[in-house]
């Protein structure tokens, strides 16, 4: 019976997995450019980029090109 | 008894597929509103080749269909395009303002519940539909992009080359 119960709660749980995604239609909030994973702010990243590779001694260790090595 | 609840469980968590709206199917029945409020049928439409287009303002490859739209609209209008934007924006007002940026000379109409999404199965924003004048859906396509312009225009003038119904 504690089995049957118990499974009958996980069946109840993994179904509230079954969530509809989002429809292309639904995205007016998600398509903001506030959603954007760098915020969308050019200014902000490059801030936070410059103080980021300052304080961990990385500068030119983002992304590609200028590598460091002087040969480019 | 614990392997078929979970078996069903499983069921749930996989949502099933819609039924996509393929070229060769007929373009559903919807009534919706025009700019001025007047409803409009899609079906009165028939005997034109259609190009449906939805549409929101906050989706930017609109923003570079809607000037081509206006382009196509005055080019083969005359020929029996008709060009039909629907608006799936929730916001009437900001498809509005969207409007002024981008003005279209063409058939809008406004579906702010956005009950056409699942009816036409739309894969993206914008997504547009080709339709012939005996009304059976062409070709879609899903986005706006550079080399859509000639696909689209190419399969506009094929659909209007073929004899009336």
């Amino acid at each position: 019976m504690t089995r049957a119960l118990a499974t009958l709660a996980i069946a109840i749980v993994l179904a509230g997995c079954a969530a509809q995604p989002v429809q292309p239609w639904e995205k007016r909030l998600l398509a903001q450019r506030a959603m954007r994973m760098d915020g969308g702010n050019a200014l902000e990243r490059d801030f936070a980029r410059q103080v980021e590779t300052s304080r961990e001694a990385a500068r030119g260790g983002e992304g590609v090109g200028g590598g460091g090595c002087g040969c480019n | 008894m614990p392997v078929r609840v979970l078996l069903l469980a499983l069921l749930l968590v996989v949502p099933p597929p819609g039924a996509a709206l393929d070229p060769g199917s007929p373009l559903p029945a919807v009534t919706l509103p025009g700019r001025d409020g007047e409803p409009v049928a899609l079906g009165a439409l028939r005997g034109k080749v259609l190009l449906v287009d939805f549409w929101a303002s906050w989706c930017a490859p609109c923003r570079e269909s809607f000037p081509w739209f206006a382009q196509l609209h005055e080019e083969l209008a005359s020929r029996g395009l008709q060009v039909v934007a629907i608006s799936l924006d929730q916001d009437r007002a900001e498809a509005e303002r969207f409007l002024t940026t981008f003005p279209a000379p063409f058939t809008l109409l406004f579906d702010p519940d956005a009950k056409t999404g699942p009816l036409f199965a739309l894969p993206a924003m914008p997504t547009s539909f080709v339709v012939g004048r005996d009304g059976m859906v062409r070709t879609r396509h899903a986005g706006f992009r550079e080399r859509d312009r000639a696909t689209l225009r190419a399969e506009i003038e094929a659909a209007l080359a073929e004899p009336a119904p």
